[in-house]
């Protein structure tokens, strides 16, 4: 008896093409995305007389490209934050409708959480439930004195 | 019996392999901004072309951009990626290939950016893998659509009719 191959793996699906944090991600008229200023490390500016363990508001945009492949239907997607000290906590959920294929959905997530701590923070991206990616983010917290401006700066080789 | 520690170190991984018109790379804070994100590139036949066009030995050219975004998970080092295009009949080519060292924060990894001129005379879904030391880390998919105008008998001021190739 012939063995059962594996599945065609580009058949396999839902799966995520793109998870990121953005300055803002752009839609245009003819309701094409772009995402503006990538980053994955931010300088979050910290208010005057803020004292050690209080929290800092922090509003960035996420973004993320998920495929249907096999999959259908709706289904739920997740953004749930993790500190450094590995306290986890959902910062977005949404709706995810697959139509098979090729087909995908764009999500944009105008995220505001607050944190604690600077750090290494990981963003982990889940489909009903199921984790499928993680990005992380450097958080480094600047003193008002030093500038004025927040500044988020990619770290990673840009490279053409 | 005490369970075995899992090691924090993961392997380097991707997070965006997107399809794109244009890349920016700002060169102040070196951030890379994705414009207009694709799935789609429609390509049009000129009405002055020979109805065999494009055929096999005459190709039409697909161009867009390829944005791949690794992390390395604390993994530096030397890593050498590279990618793979398959097009709707199956056939395979490697288009890219590079050694790259990836910064070492966890952080940190590398971004590669292609520029990809598709010669082709059927459209169809054709599937880009990106691969990492070998290993496939992800795919995704871009139709490539060939529209044929046709000149209706009424004469060239008419609507134009489209038609889907593939």
């Amino acid at each position: 008896m012939a063995k059962k191959g594996k599945p065609k793996a580009s058949t396999a699906g839902p799966y995520i093409n793109a998870a990121v944090f953005c300055e803002y991600p752009i839609e245009d008229t003819k309701d094409m995305i772009s995402v503006i200023k990538i980053f994955d490390r931010i300088e979050a500016e910290l208010p005057a007389g803020f004292k050690a363990g209080e929290r800092v508001i922090m509003n960035t945009w996420f973004f993320v490209a998920a495929k249907a492949g096999d999959a259908k239907g709706k289904h739920k997607l997740e953004l749930v934050l993790i500190e450094p000290n590995g306290t986890r906590g959902i910062v977005s959920e949404s709706d995810l409708l697959l139509l098979g294929d090729e087909h995908g959905q764009f999500l944009r997530a105008n995220l505001n959480f607050s944190i604690q701590a600077g750090g290494l923070y990981w963003m982990d991206v889940l489909i009903d439930g199921k984790s499928f990616t993680r990005t992380p983010l450097r958080v480094v917290f600047r003193q008002p004195s030093k500038a004025t401006e927040k500044t988020p700066l990619a770290s990673t080789n840009p490279h053409a | 019996m005490a369970k075995k520690s899992r090691s924090n170190k993961r392997k380097p991984y991707l997070v965006a392999m997107l399809f794109c018109d244009q890349i920016l790379e700002d060169k102040n804070d070196r951030t890379i901004s994705l414009i207009r994100a694709i799935d789609q590139v429609d390509l049009h036949v000129p009405r002055s072309s020979p109805e065999d066009y494009p055929n096999e030995a005459n190709r039409m050219v697909a161009s867009f951009s390829t944005f791949l975004s690794f992390k390395s998970c604390g993994n530096s080092g030397r890593h050498t990626v590279h990618c793979i295009m398959e097009s709707p009949s199956g056939k395979k080519g490697r288009v890219f290939e590079q050694a790259f060292d990836f910064t070492s924060e966890p952080h940190g990894g590398a971004n590669f950016i292609l520029h990809s001129a598709v010669k082709v005379y059927k459209g169809g879904i054709f599937w880009l893998y990106a691969y990492l030391d070998g290993k496939r880390v992800g795919r995704a998919p871009i139709r490539i659509l060939i529209h044929r105008h046709q000149l209706d008998k009424e004469g060239p001021n008419a609507p134009d009719q489209e038609q889907a190739d593939g």
